[in-house]
């Protein structure tokens, strides 16, 4: 059986590589320095160092290179903020000048080039460096040679192939995972959750929440006039790409969706999964882009523009927040229907009575029973925007009472909501619970079962401490199964494998009475009239292995 | 953000312990990969479409740009003596001045032997209303005159008063709207009217300059002093 500090281990390392973390990197102190600064930098075999810190934010400098570069092409952001965007390009090109530098230095320390004679030499020459050195070398040319403005902006453009650091370790990971794989089970892997995705999965989902955000941004942004006026031919090019990847996306999901349990029909799986919520708002997210071109000279469909903030929603793919709250709105249906049932009657019966006392007084304001329920809706709601008020004294005394109505009854969803939502994740704590009990009846808590138990916590947002404090909890009860003889009888009884136990437990007992017991005076004891039963006293010396008197 | 977790599809992807399939591609794979790549060309078609689309709103706008541009510049020269477009120069004709206040005219007439004397201005006296210069700054060989309307192809030689998007033939259009300052305390500060032919130019005016978009929405320019 695993001890406490043992599971909490293994919980605390599916925490880590859920969130890409490592436990503190453990580097000995006495290193010769290179050999020091390799490990806490870039030695790929310690886990917890720096090494994916250093990736991460090269890799943001490099996609925020990019989108300098695009602005860079819109001469009225260029024009004003020119040194800001050289400022930009010298500290860009400082770093990767570092870290162009530190990699040369620690050459000798990397396994691939500590090899040979010239670990520089090869260093200079592998293509990772030369692609680095490719994306500096533009900014120090231009210091010798006079080059072209565009020229030297399309060089640029080769920082963009740093990114191949991250990419190709994650493709060759991914290889090696898919091996002997069909094209559609790789396609799977890379588009779906699944254990042989692994890094190249989570750059896909990177990517795709990358352009997500980007695409919502560049919807939001369209609407400032001033921004869309200089932007306009930027925002459709990008929406062009946006759209391009995001159909992408979609059919390849809905191509390799046959492997996914549950989707294996080659037509009716396919057509179970176009009919998943999420691919249905993956597809509205691309529509609007055809149907506002080819449609545009028939109807006005500029609206089809805020449809494109649609795209925000392909973001609850990765969160499970949505599907709690889809689940609570299902449970809590029929109260909620009872709910706005009543809230229809006040609103219309608020409106009745506006009409009645207010018609006369303000014709033009309650002209009918339909106009009054916009004031009978933001009185009852308590939001008030006084436009129109009652005047009449009967229409006032109506509106203090209905107001302390409406205070009640439209608070009534709200709660109704927010104890659902508090139940159902207390429904889906106490299910994990029983899960994770589940798991510990064997006393072992498997790596796989600490990755399921750490994601599902993840999910109901609970940390890692109270993970912990339910292990404790489970194992708890479960020593206490050990120790049957702690419980009632009955309970005893219900399992006959705890029965049997039970019985040789008290088997025991009896036999170590005998031995430490006066045996001679409990014998004399027994003898006496009334005290035992022959069957007892033979159980007796049976159990102490005394012959049959 | 999480961002390899959950799912719409159930969970579990190959079941423990089953073996894979061994790898290679089928031929509907091959026709996938086909389909993607005309999905693609396809998605890039309508992007070029759109980009098009985008272009010619671009061009609206260097037109009205341009339009600005030039009524902007001439704000400071046409009060000056050899105005190339003299009917966009400054200095009032009879007739303006009779349409812009009778009362002035009727002074100006009044005035002996001034009646044949040229304008301060050294040009002819002429017409100084919006319309002829209109007409002159869009007649062959004139400064406006190679602008067109990228939507109808055409010469842009027509002034519409407002871009109503129930009418896309108005795609590409230009509106010129006059601004007349409101007296302290009204509601709004300025009022914005549609330029006419009638109106006369002589003084100096403030104007906005405003574009129709594809979808005939009106997409501001500037606002400039002529």
């Amino acid at each position: 059986m695993q001890s406490a500090e043992e599971i909490r281990a293994l919980i605390h390392q599916a925490h880590a590589s859920e969130e890409h973390e490592a436990p503190p990197a453990e580097i000995a102190q006495g290193l010769p320095f290179r050999k020091w600064l390799y490990s806490w930098l870039l030695d790929p075999t310690i886990p917890g160092n720096y090494l994916k810190t250093v990736d991460k934010w090269t890799g943001m400098l490099i996609v925020a290179n990019l989108f300098v570069l695009l602005f860079e092409h819109v001469p009225a952001i260029f024009e004003p903020n020119k040194h800001l965007f050289h400022a930009f390009d010298v500290f860009s090109v400082i770093v990767f000048t570092i870290e162009y530098l530190l990699r040369f230095y620690l050459a000798p320390e990397d396994q691939e080039f500590k090899g040979g004679k010239h670990p520089y030499l090869r260093y200079v020459s592998s293509p990772f460096a030369v692609i680095d050195f490719l994306a500096i070398a533009p900014f120090y040319l231009q210091a010798f040679i006079p080059v072209d403005l565009r020229m030297l902006r399309a060089l640029r453009l080769l920082r963009i192939l740093k990114l191949f650091r991250v990419l190709i370790p994650a493709y060759k990971e991914f290889a090696i995972a898919n091996r002997g794989r069909t094209f559609r089970q790789k396609m799977h892997a890379i588009v779906f959750p699944s254990a042989y995705g692994g890094a190249l999965h989570s750059l896909f989902d990177t990517f795709i929440v990358l352009w997500v955000v980007v695409s919502v941004i560049a919807v939001v942004l369209e609407s400032v006039m001033s921004v869309h006026y200089l932007l306009n031919i930027e925002f459709i090019v990008m929406d062009a790409i946006a759209v391009g990847i995001f159909s992408l996306e979609y059919c390849m999901r809905l191509y390799c969706c046959v492997e996914e349990p549950g989707y294996k029909h080659a037509v009716l799986g396919r057509l179970k999964q176009a009919k998943s919520t999420s691919m249905v708002i993956d597809f509205l997210a691309i529509l609007p882009f055809f149907l506002e071109v080819f449609l545009h000279h028939l109807f006005d469909l500029r609206f089809l523009r805020v449809f494109r903030l649609l795209r925000l929603l392909k973001l609850t793919r990765y969160t499970g927040a949505t599907q709690t709250l889809t689940k609570v709105i299902a449970r809590e249906w029929p109260v909620l229907g009872a709910s706005g049932f009543v809230m229809l009657l006040l609103v219309v019966l608020t409106a009745s009575l506006g009409y009645l006392f207010e018609h006369e007084a303000q014709p033009e304001k309650f002209e009918n029973i339909p106009q009054s329920i916009y004031w009978a809706v933001i009185t009852l709601a308590s939001v008030g925007y006084g436009d129109i008020s009652p005047v009449t004294p009967a229409g006032r005394v109506m509106t203090i009472m209905l107001a302390l109505i409406g205070i009640g009854i439209f608070a009534i969803p709200a709660a109704l909501l927010s104890s659902a939502f508090s139940d159902q994740l207390r429904i889906e704590r106490e299910t994990l619970k029983n899960e994770l009990f589940e798991m510990m009846s064997d006393g072992v808590l498997s790596p796989e079962e600490a990755d399921i138990l750490n994601r599902e916590a993840k999910r109901l947002h609970i940390s890692e401490e109270e993970v912990n404090l339910l292990i404790e909890k489970a194992k708890r009860e479960r020593d206490l199964m050990d120790d049957v003889s702690a419980l009632p009888l009955h309970k005893i009884a219900a399992n006959p494998e705890h029965a049997l136990e039970h019985f040789k437990v008290l088997v025991s007992q009896i036999r170590q009475l005998g031995i430490m017991t006066d045996r001679p005076k409990f014998e004399e004891l027994a003898a006496q009239e009334g005290r035992m039963s022959a069957a007892e006293r033979a159980l007796w010396r049976q159990i102490q292995g005394q012959p049959p008197a | 953000m999480n961002t390899s977790v959950t799912s719409d599809a159930p969970k579990g992807d190959v079941p423990e312990g089953e073996v894979p399939k061994t790898g290679g591609s089928t031929v509907w794979d091959a026709l996938f990969m086909v389909f993607l790549v005309l999905m693609l060309a396809f998605v890039a078609w309508v992007g070029m479409l759109s980009y098009e689309e985008g272009m010619k709103n671009e061009v609206t706008k260097r037109n009205g740009e341009a339009w600005a541009k030039w009524l902007g510049d001439a704000s400071a020269e046409r009060s000056k003596p050899g105005f190339a477009v003299a009917e966009c120069a400054a200095g009032a004709s009879a007739e303006a001045v009779a349409v812009a206040s009778p009362a002035a005219a009727k002074e100006e007439a009044a005035k002996p032997g001034d009646a044949a004397a040229p304008p301060a201005n050294g040009n002819a006296a002429g017409p100084k209303l919006w319309g002829e210069c209109l007409k002159a700054l869009i007649k062959p060989g004139a400064p406006l005159a190679e602008l067109a309307n990228p939507f109808s192809e055409q010469a842009l030689d027509k002034v519409v008063v407002k871009c109503d998007p129930a009418d896309h033939a108005l795609a590409g259009a230009l509106v010129l709207e006059k601004i007349t300052t409101t007296p302290l305390g009204s509601a709004v500060p300025t009022i914005y009217s549609p330029l006419a032919d009638s109106d006369p130019i002589g003084q100096k005016l403030q104007l906005r300059v405003t574009v129709c978009d594809k979808g005939s929405y009106p997409v501001r320019i500037a606002e400039f002093d002529f």
